[in-house]
Formats: C-alpha cells, sequence, structure tokens
C-alpha cells in the first residue's frame, strides 16, 4: 500500500522536476541561440541608441563586464554549468536597472503580495465553485443555481484582463468606490495597525474580485458536470437504492467521487491562474510579481526577467505538486493503483 | 401472496435534439410471487428482465415510462403500488425489499470501507447492528470479517459480489431481487454464490426472484420458472414442469441448449437476431425466428393460454 | 461521403435544438462577415492621422476615430481580420501537433506512451505569460506569426491528452481488433475508422483553442509587446488604453472594440459548449430525459 503511495509520490514529482528542467533549459538556451538576442550586446546597442556616446574601448569593456555579469562567458557547456551550479545556490544575479540590488531581493519583495493574492483567491474561488457546483449538480433545481450558471457560462470566455479592466472602469473610475492602484494608501508604513491592514483589504478588494470572478464560474461548471455524472455511476444509484439518507448520498458518495478530478483540475490550471493574477496585477499596479515583470521588459532588465521566468516556472511547479499530494488524501484508490 | 405483477407494459422514451427514441421493453407481463417462493426469470439480452426488475422494485428513472399496468405489493395488511401514477414503495427499499443489481462489480463505492458502508445504512435506516451480528452475517456468506476495513477495491469479484449480497440482506427483507448475480464471476465462484442465495432464501424464508440469461443454472434452484422473449412473458410454470415440459419453442430450443454429460448431439442453434426492442415485428415477436410460425403469427399477439396446472404459455401454438 | 452527409444533418440538428449553438454560428457569422468588409476597406490599416481627431460616433464615421486619426469602424475590420486570422493559424498549427502526439501516445501505448504523458503534463503546467514575456524581450520584435508559431508550440498538451484518451478507448473497441486481424494499415484504420470519431472532439478542441489563442493575443498585446501598428482587437485596445480614452470621456475607442470582442469570445465559447454536449451522448440524453 504504502509502496503505490511511493510510486504516485514519485511519478508526480518527476513530472515537477521536468517542468522545471524544460523551464529553465528554455530560459537558457533562447538567449544564447537566437542570433543577436546576446544581451551584452543588447544593452550596448541600446546605450549607444540612446544618445550616449561610447568610445569604443569603453564599449568593448562595457561589453565584457555584461558578459561576466549575464554568465554568458565561455562555451556554452561551461556556461551551462555555471548557471545550474548559481541558480543552485540562489543567486539569480544583480538586477540591471536597480543594480546592484540581487534580483532575488527585488523578486523577495514582490511575493508576498502575489502569493497572497492568488492563494487567497484561489481558495476563495475553488471552495465556493466547488460546493455551489455540486450542489447544483446533484439537485438540478433552484433559481438561484440557474442564474449562476448563467453568470458563470458568460464570464468564463472573458480573458483576465477584460474583466479585470471593466472592474476598474466601473468601480474606481466610475463609481470611485475603490482606489485605482496600489497595494495601499501610498506614504503609509507596512505595519500591524488597522489602518494599514483596511488600505490593503480596501486595494485588494478589485484584484481579488477580478481573479475571484472569473474562477468561480469556471469550478462551478466544472464541478457541476463532473457531479452530474458521478450522480448516474452504479455505486451512487445503488445508494440511492439502499436507501440512504440524502445528505450522506451526496456528501460521501457523490461530492468524494468528484473531488478527485476536480483536485486534479485544479493542479493542471495553476499555471493559467498565475498568468491571470499576472494580468491583473499589471491592471491594477499591484505590486507583486506581475508588475514586477512589467516595469522589468519595460526597462529591457534582462536579469530581472529571466529571473521572474525562473522563479515563477518553478514556484507553480511546486505548488502543482503540492497540490497533486493531496490527492491520495482524498482519493484511497490511489494507494491501491498508485496511479 | 406478496407480489402481483398486472399487465405490465412499459417504455423508454429519450428524446435528443429533435430525435425522439421509445424502447418497447416491456408489454403485459403479468405474474405473482407468493410467500417464501423463488422465480427464477430466464431470458436472452435485451429481453427486458433488468427493466422488470427495475420497475418490481419502483426504480424508475425519468426515461423509463410506464404505459400500463401496476405491480403491487402486499405486505403486513397493507397494499403498496408501482404504476404510471404513483409510487408507494420507496419507504419498502432495502427492510423490506431489495435490490441487487447487474453488473454488481461497480456497485460498492469504491472511496469507502465496507464498514463505512454498513454505518451509512445503520444511520440511514435509524438502526443500529451491533458489530457481532455483522461479523455473523458475514460468515453465514463466508466472508471473514476483516473485509470490513477494506475498501472495495482490494476485494475480489466475488467477495465484492458476496458483500453486496450481505447488504441486500442485513435488514432481513420479506423479497430479494437478483439480477443476474453470478454473471461476471468464474464458474466455480458462481457455484458457491448460487448455493449461499438458495440457503438464504430457505433459511429466511423470504421471496427471491433470480433473473439470469443462463437456463443451466436454474434446475434445482428456482420453484418458479417465467421465461421472456422480446419483452413479452412466454413462458410461466413450476420449474421442473416447464424445464421437463417445454412448450413454447422458444423454452424449448433454450433447453435443449443445456449442455448435459454424455450428450453428443450437436445443437441447433436459433436462426436470426433478437428482436430490436425500437422497432419491433409487428404480432408475435418471436415468429421471424420461430420454426412453426402460423399466419396469426405474423400480425396478432398471441393470448396466454394455459397448458398444464398453473404453466402458461403465450403462443399461437395452443389457441 | 457519408462522413459529410451525417455531419451536415446533424449540424442541422444541433442548430435548431441548441439555442447556444444557434446564437454562437449566427454572432460568428455576422462577425466574420465583419471582418470580410476589410477588404474594401478604403484606408490602409497601417496608416495614421488621416481622419480628424476624436470625433464621436457620426454618419460619417460610424464608431467615431480615434486619438490617431483613424477611423475606428475600418480600423475594427481589419483588427477582427487579423485577430480571427491569427488565432485560426495558432488553432490549426496546434492541432497537427496534438493530433500526432494523442495518437501515437493513445495507441502506441508503453513506454513512448508515459513518455509523451509526461511531456504533455510538463507543458500544461509552465506559466506561459512569464515565459511569453521573456521571449519578447530576447526577441525585441515579435511579429503576429512568430507569436503564433510559439504559441502553437505550447498549446498542445490540453487536446492531446483529449485525443489520447479517445484513442485509448477506441482502441479497445472490437472493430480495432477485427481491423488490425484482418491486416488493415494502421494509418487507414486510423482515417477511415477512427477519424468520425476523434473529429468532434478535434474540432471542439479547435475551437477552445481559438479562444485561448485570442486571450493570450490580446493580453499580449496590451501590455504593449506586439507589433503595435497592426491592428488587431489587442492593439486597439492598448491604444485606447494609452491614450486614457475613458479618463478623456472618449468612450467608444474602448467600447465598440469591447463589444465586438466580448460577442466573439461568448460566441466561440457557446460553439464549443454545444458542439462538447452533443458529442457526449450521456450529457445528450440525460438533460433530456
Amino acid at each position: 500500500m504504502w509502496k503505490n503511495f511511493l510510486k504516485y509520490l514519485v511519478g508526480r514529482l518527476l513530472v515537477c522536476l521536468v517542468v522545471i528542467f524544460i523551464g529553465t533549459t528554455i530560459t537558457f538556451l533562447i538567449p544564447r541561440i537566437i542570433p543577436g538576442a546576446n544581451p551584452a550586446e543588447v544593452a550596448v546597442r541600446r546605450l549607444q541608441m540612446a544618445g550616449t556616446y561610447l568610445p569604443p574601448e569603453s564599449a568593448e569593456r562595457m561589453r565584457q563586464a555584461l558578459l561576466k555579469l549575464y554568465g554568458l562567458e565561455g562555451t556554452i557547456f561551461e556556461q551551462y554549468i555555471r548557471y545550474w551550479r548559481e541558480f543552485l545556490r540562489g543567486n539569480l544575479g544583480p538586477s540591471f536597472a536597480s543594480f546592484p540590488t540581487p534580483v532575488l531581493v527585488l523578486i523577495s519583495r514582490s511575493i508576498p503580495w502575489t502569493v497572497g493574492l492568488l492563494a487567497l483567491t484561489t481558495v476563495i474561488s475553488w471552495l465556493v465553485g466547488t460546493i455551489l457546483g455540486g450542489i447544483a449538480g446533484y439537485k438540478n433545481r433552484g433559481l438561484w443555481m440557474k442564474i449562476f450558471e448563467v453568470f458563470s457560462n458568460a464570464v468564463r470566455p472573458i480573458p483576465y484582463y477584460i474583466l479585470a479592466l471593466l472592474l476598474l472602469i466601473l468601480f474606481a473610475y466610475v463609481l470611485k468606490w475603490f482606489p485605482t492602484g496600489g497595494a495601499y494608501r501610498i506614504g503609509m508604513n507596512p505595519s500591524f495597525t488597522w489602518s494599514y491592514i483596511s488600505s490593503v483589504i480596501k486595494h485588494g478588494f478589485l484584484p481579488a474580485l477580478s481573479l475571484i470572478l472569473i474562477g468561480v464560474g469556471g469550478w462551478f461548471l466544472n464541478m457541476r458536470n463532473l457531479v452530474s455524472n458521478v450522480s448516474h455511476e452504479d455505486f451512487v444509484v445503488f445508494a440511492s437504492h439502499m436507501n440512504l439518507k440524502e445528505d450522506i448520498v451526496f456528501r460521501s458518495y457523490v461530492m468524494k467521487g468528484a473531488l478527485p478530478p476536480q483536485i486534479t483540475g485544479l493542479a493542471l490550471q495553476l499555471g493559467m491562474i498565475f498568468n491571470g493574477t499576472i494580468i491583473t496585477e499589471i491592471v491594477f499596479n499591484y505590486p507583486g510579481l506581475g508588475m514586477l515583470i512589467y516595469t522589468a521588459i519595460m526597462q529591457a532588465d534582462f536579469n530581472l526577467v529571466m529571473g521572474i521566468t525562473l522563479f515563477s516556472i518553478i514556484a507553480v511547479a511546486v505548488a502543482t505538486f503540492l497540490i497533486d499530494l493531496t490527492l491520495p488524501l482524498v482519493d484511497p484508490r490511489i494507494q491501491y493503483t498508485g496511479k | 401472496m406478496k407480489l402481483s405483477v398486472e399487465d405490465l407494459t412499459a417504455h423508454y422514451v429519450t428524446e435528443s435534439y429533435g430525435i425522439v427514441k421509445r424502447v418497447y421493453a416491456l408489454e403485459s407481463v403479468t405474474f405473482q410471487i407468493g410467500e417464501e417462493e423463488f422465480l427464477a426469470i430466464v431470458g436472452e439480452s435485451g429481453c427486458g428482465k433488468t427493466t422488470l426488475a427495475r420497475i418490481v422494485y419502483g426504480a424508475v428513472t425519468p426515461q423509463l415510462h410506464i404505459v400500463n399496468g401496476s405491480v403491487r405489493y402486499f405486505f403486513g395488511g397493507t397494499t403498496y403500488e408501482i404504476s404510471s401514477r404513483q409510487n408507494s414503495v420507496k419507504n419498502l427499499w432495502w427492510k423490506k425489499v431489495s435490490y441487487i443489481p447487474q453488473g454488481s462489480l461497480n456497485v460498492l463505492n469504491p472511496m469507502r470501507r465496507v464498514r463505512d458502508i454498513v454505518k451509512d445504512l445503520e444511520t440511514s435506516h435509524g438502526i443500529e447492528i451491533p458489530e457481532e451480528k455483522i461479523k455473523q452475517h458475514l460468515e453465514t456468506l463466508k466472508l471473514p470479517s476483516h473485509v470490513l476495513n477494506m475498501y472495495p477495491f482490494e476485494l475480489s469479484g466475488g467477495m465484492r459480489q458476496r458483500v453486496v449480497i450481505a447488504l441486500a440482506t442485513i435488514l432481513q427483507p420479506e423479497l430479494i431481487i437478483a439480477d443476474e448475480p453470478t454473471s461476471a464471476l468464474d464458474v466455480v465462484v458462481q457455484y458457491e454464490i448460487l448455493q449461499l442465495l438458495k440457503e438464504i432464501q430457505s433459511q429466511r424464508r423470504c421471496s427471491f426472484i433470480f433473473i439470469t440469461h443462463d437456463i443451466s443454472l436454474i434446475p434445482n434452484l428456482a420453484d418458479t420458472l417465467m421465461i421472456m422473449y422480446g419483452g413479452h412473458l412466454v413462458e410461466y410454470g413450476r420449474c421442473k414442469e416447464v424445464l421437463s415440459n417445454p412448450q413454447h419453442p422458444y423454452t424449448r430450443f433454450l433447453i435443449s441448449s443445456i449442455p448435459r454429460i454424455g450428450d453428443k448431439r450437436e445443437k441447433a442453434s436459433i436462426p436470426g437476431y433478437p428482436p430490436d426492442l425500437t422497432n419491433p415485428p409487428p404480432g408475435c415477436r418471436f415468429h421471424p425466428r420461430c420454426p412453426y410460425v402460423k399466419e396469426e403469427c405474423l400480425s396478432e399477439n398471441p393470448p396466454v393460454l394455459e397448458v398444464g396446472p398453473k404453466h402458461y404459455v403465450k403462443c399461437w401454438l395452443f389457441g | 461521403m457519408e462522413l459529410i452527409k451525417s455531419a451536415f444533418s446533424a449540424v442541422k440538428r444541433i442548430f435548431k435544438y441548441d439555442a447556444r449553438f444557434k446564437f454562437s454560428v449566427i454572432t460568428l457569422t455576422c462577425l466574420v462577415a465583419f471582418a470580410i468588409l476589410s477588404l474594401f476597406s478604403p484606408h490602409d490599416p497601417r496608416s495614421s492621422y488621416y481622419a480628424p481627431i476624436n470625433h464621436p460616433p457620426s454618419l460619417k464615421y460610424p464608431f467615431g476615430t480615434n486619438g490617431r486619426g483613424q477611423d475606428l469602424f475600418w480600423l475594427l475590420t481589419h483588427a477582427l481580420k487579423n485577430s480571427l486570422i491569427f488565432s485560426l493559424e495558432v488553432a490549426l498549427l496546434s492541432r497537427v501537433v496534438a493530433i500526432i502526439i494523442g495518437i501515437t501516445a493513445g495507441y502506441k501505448g508503453g513506454l513512448l506512451d508515459q513518455f509523451l504523458v509526461l511531456l504533455c503534463d510538463s507543458f500544461i503546467i509552465l506559466p506561459l505569460l512569464p515565459i511569453l514575456i521573456f521571449l519578447k524581450l530576447i526577441m525585441r520584435t515579435m511579429t503576429f506569426p512568430t507569436l503564433a508559431i510559439i504559441l502553437a508550440m505550447f498549446g498542445w498538451p490540453w487536446d492531446a491528452r483529449l485525443i489520447r484518451s479517445q484513442i485509448l478507448s477506441l482502441r479497445e473497441r472490437t472493430f480495432t481488433y477485427s481491423a488490425v486481424f484482418s491486416g488493415r494499415g494502421l494509418w487507414s484504420m486510423i482515417f477511415s475508422d477512427y477519424l468520425p470519431h476523434i473529429l468532434p472532439i478535434v474540432l471542439a478542441t479547435t475551437v477552445n483553442n481559438m479562444l485561448w489563442s485570442l486571450g493570450f493575443e490580446i493580453t499580449f498585446s496590451i501590455l504593449g509587446l506586439t507589433p503595435l501598428d497592426v491592428p488587431t482587437m489587442g492593439t486597439i485596445t492598448y491604444w485606447a488604453i494609452q491614450q486614457q480614452a475613458l479618463v478623456m470621456g472618449k468612450w467608444w475607442w474602448i467600447a465598440f472594440p469591447m463589444i465586438f470582442l466580448i460577442f466573439l469570445f461568448v460566441a466561440l465559447y457557446f460553439l464549443f459548449v454545444s458542439i462538447t454536449d452533443f458529442i457526449d451522448p450521456r450529457a445528450r440524453i440525460l438533460k433530456r430525459g
């Protein structure tokens, strides 16, 4: 039994590692393979195009310094080794635009905001959507459920950006109920005071709302379909034949049957939810990873963009793995078949 | 008398994207079951026996329409009826009547241990069964008591089947309906389960409906035998009588197909195909395959005729 | 071919009985017609400042003009056309990969299958936006065809999985065994026997993929990371936001593109849902039953 659980664990860990490997290799190879993409050259050329006069020797020295900075010296093989060595040490290099602040420091300042937003909204939308979807799929009646279904269907196809923009326009510009951006009022210092916390809540409300609205619709529809299918499975029909109480059937038979694929769905969609969070941050000027990478690319800060990309890949892979780990708790069959 | 089915006619009606499909699953089925009676219903796939079982149990899904007739239960002075207008049997489910469905292998919740399923039963029916009784009950079905702690997927097919039978009998119902309880099992286990069922029936003194497509299981098992074909009841009578003196051409084919030790004769198979119940042949539904077909068979439904003591046949040969 | 005839009658039936399908077909036809209008546009889509700036909608300029002196009506026809073509490109390209991988994994099984599934799962998990932003930084100019190819390289895993599971179930059916044992070639069997079963799924996933790639195009353009002189639904919105359309009260810059966008997305989504419902027979019958 434990052997099978281990088999499952190793399988999912393998996926996690492959994702990290593919992601980091892409991030490594692309700048080195595409002609003319050498960041050192690009940086120097940018300066020259901006009108800065650089005598040839200074330009050359700058190029060399940048090459070293970006780890682009030596053969590809040497670079790859160095890449992994620094990576495992946690050294992602310094930011170009905010030189010499290390990229990792900048990322660590933004993480709490992104993680907070992402975790909170994902948990809320997944839970609410799953529970409501379960009820709607099993009972299939009720006007409220129908309304919710129509709403979910309407919101689901709309991309994160459009909805965030709509909310911003409606609530921040037109109605002026909420601030138009930022994580807290300008000039405030992070502290445990109520005024700070309430400011954070006020500023975070719209971005969170936008993410929750889209998310909850999707989870609702997904769970509703799953539950509807499970309701017709042999063991559920048999349970009703046994005249088991309806709420027992709903909780322990139907919901339990539909939960594993719903959890798997969460694991698979985490990457997309992450994308959505980034976009929402940009719309709302929320100081998370989204804003960071947006300003980074505007400033052509190579190290920062690469660092954030790497970090995102790893974070999503690990988070997915953690969600995968909850599956055996919900589905005892994994201990049996290891799948 | 415990159960009376009168002139039961039922169709499946489905509609999708404008196409309506109607399956003429059961036509004018009539029979009764008395106290401690073991009835076997035999017929090939698609003859309507599972539909009959479902309606008898009262598990009428939305697509299944009772067009005519009724099913009546008589328990302790009260009559419960299932017909197109009402279904008052639900309160009897599992306590007075239980249903062992076809394909029992997937019928147990894979996420719940057997012990928890029993607990669900206890909670839902408002009773408490002491652990000892549960273990005793399992023992009568030759199940070790540690089965209680296991998940269904950890059990073999035969064990799962026995767990289902245990669940269906633990509340001591007076009528048990078993739909092909042994079809997915290997022959040895099949035999054991059959013996078990017979024991339960005689010990508990309950009535039993046993549905199968395999007529070779029936000798020495049932009191009454009912043969179904194409949604119709074609022959009905005491088991020994029907087996030794089959009247309907279809029954004769079925019985001649039972392998007997030492019998080296070539077996004839019935020519033709089972009827398509969305568009059944007019008149007697067996007529396209019947070697004795007459003119009446082509256009008119044969009447039910008594050909012996409590021995009925639906065939124009006797009319 | 019989396939075409039965497909045609199925489409007629769905149209009649599924309101969502009706809505999406009608809406999409209108949108495509609008996009085709771009062929008659009197202005070069890339040119600007040929019309008076910031004119509200009027008879001469039905959708008004924007801050860059462009007629919004004709601009929108080009934008719609480009966005539609873009998403179709991505969808079709990724179909090819999805089908090849899905069929190979589903049919061959064994180690190859496990490897491909591992690959699929890994690609699904990758968060695409940061990677795209990184690529844009490296490549300096990200043209739309390039973006299409990149998206196609990442857009196949979901659908490959779906096709694979469909193939898995088909493989166990008896007609496969009879085909194999009678010596039928693999590809001829796949074409004539499996195709009717796979085609609906491929169609559904194509629509889904269009939705997905459209979302990415718009997002990426709004971030300002695509060639901004090429009119697409995304770039129009970018310019509207850039030039503070709302703050300045020029609602028509944002309103018209957004209305079109919402119709496009909802229509595609309804198309996807109605096709998927039709494919799944259990969902069909149970809903009515």
